[in-house]
Order: C-alpha cells, then structure tokens, then sequence
C-alpha cells in the first residue's frame, strides 16, 4: 500500500523565504557593487599622470536594480503570506512540551551567510560566478533543513524565535515533529497552547 | 447530554483525514482555505441539530440502530476507540497532498477548539471517495450538465460522530461502529467480559460462550452489551432457566451449573441481554422473537 508521503509543503514560498532571509547580503553586495579600483599607476617622469579608472564586471546600476529587487520582492512575498494566512485564519493549535529558544541560529545565519560572503570579492566573473554557486548552495541546505525562518526583519520588529516541541502524551496519533514559533513572547512554558498562524508547516507566526 | 463546546465561540478549524497506512490508520492534517472552515463549521452545527432531534439512548455494541440517532458513549468509556485519541492528540501532522489518493483515506473530520481549551471533533466516515471514483459527478455548469473528469472531494452536509471532552454524541451508529473499529474492541475483550460475567454468575459454565464468542462477532457484541449495561447483576439462577424455556435457549444442568447447549450459545447471550421474547397472543400458539433493538417501556 502506497500513499501519499507527508512533504514539507509550500516548496516555492520556503524557497522565498530563505531568499527573504539573505536580503541583509544584497544590501551589502549593493553598496559594494562590482566595481574595483585600478592600482596606482607608475609615475614616469615627464608623462602627465592619468586618474584611475574603474573597472567595473556589472553595469551599477544594473547590479543595484538586481540586489534592490531581491531585497524587496521575497520580502513583500513573505508580508503577503502573512496577510494571507491571516486572511483564511490558516492557524494551528500548539501544545507546547519544551520551548527552546534559539537565538543562537542566529550565529548560524551570520556565519554562514553574511559574513563569508560579505568579504567576498565580485570583481572577476570567475570569483562572481563562484560566489553565486555558493549562496544558491547555501539557499538550498537552508530551504531543505527548514531554515527559512531567519530574517533579521523579524529580530528588527522585536520577534523571538522558538523551537516548539509537543509533549509526550503517550497518544499514538499526536505528532512528535518540532515547529518554529516567531513570537513576541519573552518565554513560554510547558503545557501552555498557542495559535499561531501558519507560515509553511513547520514555521508559525504568533502575532500581540 | 449537553454538548460540552460553545459552538458559537470558535477560535481555530482544523480539517484532516483517516488514511490506511502499512503501519495502520493514520490521521492528518490539511491546509484549508476560510470557505472550507466555514463550511466544516456549519456542518457540525447542522449535526448537533439533527442529533437534538432524537431520545438519547446510550451506546451498547449489540444493538441494531436506526440510520440516525442520538447515541451517546463516554469519551473515556471501553466503546470510544481510535476516536477518542483521535479527539486527544495534539498537533497532528500536516500532509498538505493527503487527497492525493483517496482510496486509501477511510474518513474525515474537523477539530474545532476555542480558547478556553475546549475541543470538539467532527468525524465523517468517507464513503464518498470510493463512489465517486467508481461513478462519474455531473455538475452543472454554465447551463449545461458536464462530465467531471477530475477527482472532486465533497464535503457532507453533516458528520456522523461528534466527540466533545465528556462525550460522544453519535448521528450514525453505524459510522461509528466502523470507524471506532468496535467489532476489534469487543473480540478483543472477550475473555475479561467473560471473566466478569462470571463473577456475577457462578452457577453458569461458561466455556462454551467463550469459545463461540471468540470466533462469533456477533455473540462478541451481545456479551460486550451484557456487561457494560449491568445486566447480569443480582440474577437468579432459577429465573434464568425458566426464561431460558420459556424462550427456546436450551441449556444443560450439569449439578449445580448450567450452561447453553451446543448451538443455543447466541440465543442464552440474547437471553441475559434481554433480546428473546416470547408472546402468546392466540390461544394453543405460543410465539418466540428475537429483537435486533430494545429499549425499555416508556412508563412501566
């Protein structure tokens, strides 16, 4: 007998949640742009000296739109899933067993994003391309493990995050899988239940 | 019984389904759109009126229901099976493509909780599926009849089971004795309700019953009835045998025991469960019944 295997769901959305969580890196990459300034040239006697050139891989303003637009539209898509989840009360009933919270993924986020690529130099298509291959790595490990719950927006608008685990109430049929609470609440305890709305199936939202 | 839920204070709709695993039944969770939970909401509202309706009766396994009633078993009681965890477990896993194969999903239902920390759960056996991939749906569209090709999930007008935290309130028995897997529960205990009966009558062998009830669902859910209703408390030997006369269950006295002959196993069961009968309403014709349904007499 086959049936249908439980997915994680919501493929696409996670995928432009994760793209949400590395928008902090098109800032940066946008201020840095691609451009890289010329070493100084030998100064020969009698020749009048030249000012450096730029020598830059991508049109600026063209590398500029590109970082704006990743910045921008996976996060409006994420305010929209917010909206939308309010919208059809997409909520679910957690039972809390054991709350962790993990501010400590953050330290994941920026070590393994922000400040490795931040030092990276996009100055030559070979470093370029190499760079790109990385985050498109880097996105998908955090989109399969479920990691697109990082986003500094919600550190910014005062959200903790969670690892909720259900309680072992010797039900058969309970679930024993985790999920992730973005909440405000300083702490939460044992037993307590909350209804929060439902991001993708293993990241919830509890909002004031 | 009141239902114990406020129907009308309602905080989160969670809809899912009862599918046929290799590992046995499993329940899950499915992402539905306000439409639907709408939907789902009105439909147990719609229940607990069609259940209002009728006399409530308690739930006994051997009684022969009609299509719909107002049954009535303890969640925590010997009868309220899977269903009764189904009502408990907490947070269920969400299979989003759970529809995807519909022959293998056995029932439907919506949890409802508010919070206060009530919980009501609706339960629907899924007898639509399988139909309606066997047959084909017309609907109407634009303004003529089309053939549906595609697989369409149809909710019901109403569930067949409600499970509040006190209770079950039961529409249809029969729904319920399948998705409760009550012929399971009551094969399965037959030798305690054999032990107990037992202990209440001791001048009776009862051997035989257990064999045959082991192999006979039947006699399984007449000696569950027995049992769980009381009804072999406080009875007399000599009362026993007469009405096992009287009523054409032959037994065997055996010095100080009796016990049914071979073949009348069923009918000495039917005896303690009060279902034979005998009536003499022509004169020289004495006639014997057997009741697939009883209740007690209103006002006797």
């Amino acid at each position: 007998m086959s049936v249908a295997r439980k997915r994680e769901g919501l493929g696409f959305l996670r995928f432009i949640m994760v793209l949400a969580s590395i928008s902090p890196l098109f800032v940066l990459w946008a201020i840095r742009g691609t451009c890289q300034l010329p070493s100084a040239p030998c100064q020969l006697s009698g020749v009048p000296s030249q000012a450096p050139k730029e020598t830059c891989l991508l049109p600026n303003n063209a590398f500029l739109i590109g970082c704006v637009i990743f910045i921008v539209v996976p996060n409006l898509l994420l305010l929209w899933r917010l909206r939308t989840a309010q919208k059809h009360r997409d909520t679910r009933e957690v039972l809390v067993g054991k709350a962790e919270d993990h501010r400590d993924h953050l330290l994941v986020y920026l070590f393994a994003m922000l400040l490795p690529f931040y030092a990276t130099n996009l100055t030559s298509w070979r470093e370029f391309s190499a760079t790109l291959l990385a985050v498109c790595f880097i996105v998908f490990l955090f989109w399969n493990c479920n990691l697109h719950y990082m986003n500094v927006l919600f550190a910014f608008f005062g959200y903790r995050i969670f690892t909720i685990c259900p309680p072992d109430d010797g039900n058969p049929l309970s679930g024993r899988e985790s999920v992730v609470l973005i909440t405000r609440r300083a702490t939460i305890f044992p037993g307590e239940r909350i209804l929060p709305y439902r991001l993708s199936n293993s990241v919830y939202w509890e909002v004031d | 019984m009141p239902l114990n839920f406020d129907l009308t204070t309602i905080d989160v709709i969670e809809f899912g389904v009862g599918r046929e695993t290799d590992n046995g039944a499993e329940f899950v969770l499915i992402p539905t759109d306000e439409d639907i939970k709408t939907a789902l909401r009105d439909m147990a509202m719609q229940t607990w009126i069609a259940i209002s309706e009728h006399e409530e009766v308690n739930f006994a396994p051997a009684e022969k229901y009609d299509s719909e009633e107002n049954v009535v078993t303890a969640t925590n009681g010997e009868y309220a099976g899977i269903l009764a965890d189904l009502h408990r477990a907490e947070m269920l896993p969400i299979v989003a493509n759970a529809l995807n194969e519909p022959e293998h999903i056995f029932c439907y239902f919506a949890r409802l909780s508010n919070r206060d920390q009530r919980r009501l759960t609706c339960v629907r056996r899924a007898t639509q599926f399988k139909g309606i991939l066997k047959s084909r749906l017309i609907q109407v569209i634009t303004d003529a009849l089309k053939i549906v090709e595609e697989r369409t999930f149809k909710l019901d007008n109403d569930y067949d089971v409600l499970i509040d935290d006190d209770n079950i309130h039961i529409l249809r028995a029969a729904g319920y004795v399948v998705l409760s897997e009550i012929e399971e529960i009551v094969m399965g205990a037959v030798p305690q309700n054999v032990e107990r009966l037992q202990g209440h009558l001791p001048f009776v062998d009862f051997t035989p019953i257990l064999a045959y009830a082991s192999t006979h669902s039947r006699a399984a859910k007449v000696l569950a009835s027995i049992c769980s209703e009381g009804e072999a408390n406080d009875v007399s030997r000599e009362r026993l045998i007469a009405t096992c006369n009287e009523c054409g269950a032959e037994v065997e006295i055996d010095r100080d025991r009796i016990r049914p002959r071979a073949g009348h196993e069923l009918n000495f069961l039917y005896v303690l469960d009060r279902r034979l009968f005998r009536v003499q309403l022509v004169e020289g014709r004495i006639e014997r019944y057997q009741a697939g349904s009883r209740r007690p007499v209103q006002g006797a």
